[in-house]
């Protein structure tokens, strides 16, 4: 893996481990020492089984859980030492994001707007832009307990590049879509990659993996396996299909054989 | 400046949210601002139509008066007929009406049978007659003695009866005033007679019984209204999935829950302000009548300005229900803890009610009892300016100690803590919430069943509660919890050996827990006096004293420490700690534990304590230490503090003995620590 001096990494992590405390089972280990590097304008795939780690990891990248160890950077800025300029510069949706119920989706985009200490009068151009980019017109006065599943997921994608970052984090955008909303997040996606925006997301659907991805890292019990495009990973395990690579991979990492990891 | 830009959008944000959330609104702001006036009108008029109807109503008396004295009997006709509308009968009440003059007493089933019998027919009240000798001389003039037989639980009963009383009451009078004229001409009772002048204003008394009333009412409504705020913004934003989103944005979590904060002030001053505009105008238009307002009880202007005292107490409140209700991860979860967090602000704001505590520097200081003395004093007109600016200066600290925890509420690493999936999670929770739930069920059971048996017999009423019903309890509690942990009911109740030294360190710890408890409670008798005539009361203190030695040890040490540590520290303890973090879980079960106690007096003691033997619980993974610790204090406090057991009193104790605490506790942080186990959060590989 190459790395730019001079010009920064989207993202870049060193040893990145996390240890959480749970009140009945003690320390658990979610994340132990994990590298990873992201350039501009390249769409990269976490791939991993439940619990492996990755919304962790993706936390930690987006200053929300501070790393027990090892030091991470987006867009060149330490996330321990400036959190609030990372924020400044990543977008973050998770499968899970809700949406306020009881505030319409351009109050949402406002709200947020402030947030991000955006001046009124650009504010609401910005909002109005967004609208019309993500096709929200019909719905944007409505509270947001009254929109579908796929219009709450443009609301919730347009608050996530309402101040245009650099770099977005998806955890599991896809979660609980449906097939015409996850076809939609695919192909925005897909369109951050010409914008010149780096994407780092996170799935357990291998399709989405290799529709999608520049390069995939392979992750599993806290441990990034392999990195590579899947042409790479594909030479590398000398499987064809992306779900047999992934199997050689925990195998050669458990070092004993595994029924099915994946779900 | 852009710090309070958030602050004002994250508020507005909350304010927005509540105020388009219709019915909460309406549930938690307006409506009990208008059931208040529809209260005291309905109770007013309720109070007033019984009256009416009771007082409009015909009743029948009948009337079996032939032993009675003439004169007196004709008198007592007269104002009966004089009071209508009385229906009355003539009848033969037999063997009542004669047994004076037959010289039996009859028993209470007798008479209860006769009485019926002629109650059968309709009639409400019997009255009887007889004579009776005045004085021992011979042959002593006659007095008529007057029988009145009436069911209490019939309202017309009670009605008659009050009518016949009264008539009987003016005839005795009238009698009197006769003979006395009749003997000595001008009634010597004139040459005394007094009145009484009350100095204080209208205005001043009605303000001394608002001051007595505002500062629980404010309380009440604060925390309704408070809570539901709260609930919403915190637990809330958690259940909906947007706190992960508003942790990502550029701005300091402190600012975020600040402006959460000022959303829960500000409903809550708002609910106050509209149920005190809708108690004023209870009071103004004179609708219900609250207890000792009199006539000009209103709110004006000087009292909403003296009002302002109680700003801190309000501060502090509003604190209160945000880190308590943040805290909560769903609605429901937050929704247990309203009830504990209401008793707990309560308490402190209760003794402001006591006419004769006097609010000094000690008291100014103490959270919550301070803002409601200083109320009441403004309301009375009488604040003293030194205890004032120690309550504001006191306060200030209060607030800021507990403002500062706020930002700690939005914790990611506590809200977010993954590694553990949904379904552990909910049944983890159900746990917690089934500990609470036999939490209450224990203190409501010792309340109301163990109460009420130790009023009739102390020595079985706890021999009951102790070795039927709390079993009871946890024998189901344990089963419950077993069931939902899959763990065997003794690693539930934690029934294993401690290690030698923690169990040696938990025995020194006895006498320093009771030599503080004894001096706790004679500061305690400074601050909070037992009310004159609890240490003497007879019947307790009389049955207590009355108990052979061995009969105190057993209903006050061993059976309290066997009991209570495996409902509280056993059970309950396990329950919560499936949940909740160490410090929560102890928190709760000491307050349950305190609550079980039912005294304002051993509040803090028992609370404190429970913390304690929590703690051994968990230090120690064994219930034992805790039981020994419990039975051990208890009995040298039963005992030595009473007075049984001279050698044991406090007084002849060696001066080193409660120093052996130190030892102790250094010997429970040493003894045999276990390392956490360590567990991959991965699904469990094969090696």
């Amino acid at each position: 893996m190459s790395s730019q001096d001079g010009d920064a990494l989207a993202i870049q992590a060193r040893g990145l481990r996390k240890t959480f405390h749970d009140p009945q089972r003690g320390e658990v280990e979610a994340v132990r020492g994990l590298d990873l590097e992201c350039r501009h304008g390249e769409i990269y795939g976490l791939l991993g089984p439940n619990g492996a780690g990755k919304t962790t990891t993706l936390r930690m990248l987006a200053t929300i859980l501070a790393p027990t160890a090892g030091s991470a950077s987006i867009d060149g800025v330490d996330v321990a030492a400036d959190p609030l300029e990372v924020r400044r510069r990543i977008g973050f949706l998770s499968g899970s994001t809700g949406l306020y119920a009881r505030m319409t989706a351009r109050e949402t985009l406002r709200y947020f707007g402030r947030m991000h200490g955006i001046a009124k009068g650009p504010l609401e151009a910005r909002v109005d832009e967004l609208i019309e980019a993500f096709d929200m017109g019909s719905f944007a006065e409505g509270r947001c307990e009254a929109l579908s599943t796929g219009q709450k997921q443009r609301v919730s994608i347009a608050r996530a590049v309402l101040h245009d970052p650099p770099v977005l984090i998806l955890d599991e955008p896809t979660t609980g879509l449906d097939i015409l909303a996850s076809s939609a997040m695919i192909d925005f996606i897909e369109s951050r990659r010409s914008a010149g925006t780096c994407v780092l997301f996170s799935t357990h659907i291998l399709s989405e993996a290799e529709r999608l991805c520049d390069r995939i890292g392979v992750i599993y019990d806290g441990r990034m396996l392999a990195v590579g495009s899947l042409k790479e990973l594909q030479s590398q395990t000398g499987e064809e299909w992306l779900e047999d690579v992934f199997k050689a991979l925990v195998r050669d990492a458990d070092g004993a054989a595994l029924g099915d990891p994946v779900q | 400046m852009r710090r309070s830009g958030t602050i004002l959008a994250v508020l507005a944000c909350e304010l927005r949210q509540l105020v388009r959330d219709g019915k909460a609104l309406f549930a938690a702001v307006l409506l009990p601002a208008l059931l208040l006036p529809l209260m005291f009108l309905g109770q007013d008029s309720l109070e007033k139509l019984s009256r009416d109807t009771l007082a409009a109503r015909e009743v029948q008396i009948v009337l079996d008066l032939r032993h009675g004295q003439d004169a007196v009997v004709q008198g007592f006709r007269e104002k009966l007929a004089e009071r209508a509308p009385i229906v009355l009968t003539e009848v033969d009440a037999g063997v009542l009406a004669t047994r004076e003059q037959a010289g039996e007493s009859l028993s209470d089933d007798t008479v209860r049978e006769q009485v019926q019998a002629i109650f059968d027919d309709g009639a409400e009240l019997l009255v009887t007659a007889e004579s009776v000798p005045l004085g021992s001389a011979t042959p002593a003039p006659l007095g008529t003695r007057f029988h009145l037989y009436y069911d209490v639980k019939d309202d017309s009963g009670r009605e008659a009866r009050q009518r016949a009383q009264e008539c009987l009451n003016e005839l005795r009078e009238t009698i009197e005033l006769d003979r006395r004229q009749e003997l000595l001409g001008i009634d010597p009772a004139l040459g005394l007679s007094f009145d009484v002048v009350d100095v204080a204003s209208d205005e001043e008394a009605s303000g001394a019984a608002l001051g007595r009333l505002l500062p629980l009412f404010s309380v009440f409504i604060l925390i309704a209204a408070g809570s539901y705020t709260a609930l919403a913004a915190f637990a809330g934003e958690r259940e909906s999935g947007t706190l992960e989103t508003l942790l990502v944005q550029p701005v300091p979590v402190a600012e975020i829950a600040w402006g959460k904060y000022l959303a829960v002030l500000v409903t809550g001053l708002v609910a106050l302000g509209c149920n005190l505009a809708s108690l004023q105008v209870c009071i103004s238009l004179n609708i219900g009548s609250l207890p000792g307002l009199g006539d000009s009880g209103g709110l004006g202007i000087g009292r909403l300005l003296a009002g302002l005292v109680y700003l801190p107490g309000c501060v502090l409140v509003c604190a209160l229900v945000c880190l308590v209700c943040g805290r909560a991860r769903t609605f429901r979860e937050g929704q247990m803890t309203v009830l504990p967090a209401l008793l707990f602000t309560l308490l402190p704001t209760a003794v402001a009610s006591q006419p004769e505590l006097e609010m000094d520097l000690l008291l100014a200081a103490i959270p919550l009892t301070g803002p409601a003395l200083a109320l009441r004093d403004a309301l009375r007109g009488q604040l003293s300016l030194g205890p004032v600016l120690m309550m504001f200066a006191s306060h200030a600290v209060w607030c800021w100690l507990l403002l500062s925890r706020l930002a700690s509420i939005l914790d990611a690493e506590k809200v977010l803590n993954s590694g553990d999936s949904k379904a552990e999670l909910h049944q983890r929770r159900t746990m917690a919430r089934r500990a609470m739930q036999f939490g209450f069920v224990s203190v409501l059971a010792t309340y109301m069943i163990g109460g009420t048996l130790q009023s009739k017999s102390l020595f079985w009423g706890m021999t009951v509660q102790f070795w039927l019903l709390l079993p009871l309890i946890i024998w189901i509690s344990t089963r419950t919890m077993s069931r939902l942990s899959s763990e065997s009911g003794g690693s539930v109740l934690g029934l294993r050996a401690p290690s030698a030294l923690h169990l040696a360190g938990s025995l020194c710890l006895i006498p320093g827990l009771a030599w503080l408890a004894a001096n706790f409670g004679a500061w305690q008798q400074t601050v909070l006096p037992l009310p004159k005539g609890a240490l003497d009361n007879p019947a307790l203190v009389g049955a207590i004293t009355d108990f052979s030695l061995w009969k105190l040890i057993f209903l006050l040490a061993i059976s309290p420490a066997i009991w209570e540590e495996l409902l509280f520290r056993g059970a309950i303890l396990f329950g919560f700690r499936h949940d909740l973090s160490r410090r929560r879980a102890l928190l709760l079960q000491a307050a349950l534990f305190a609550a079980a106690h039912a005294s304002v007096y051993r509040l803090v003691p028992t609370f404190i304590i429970g913390l304690l033997l929590g703690g051994l619980r968990l230090r120690t993974r064994s219930l034992l230490p805790a039981v020994l610790l419990h039975a051990g204090y208890n009995g040298l406090l039963v005992l030595g503090m009473s007075g049984r057991v001279e050698a044991l009193a406090p007084e002849s104790w060696p001066a080193w003995l409660p120093w052996l605490g130190i030892p102790g506790l250094a010997m429970l942080a040493l003894g045999a620590p276990r390392a956490p186990r360590k567990i991959s959060a991965a699904p469990q590989t094969l090696d």
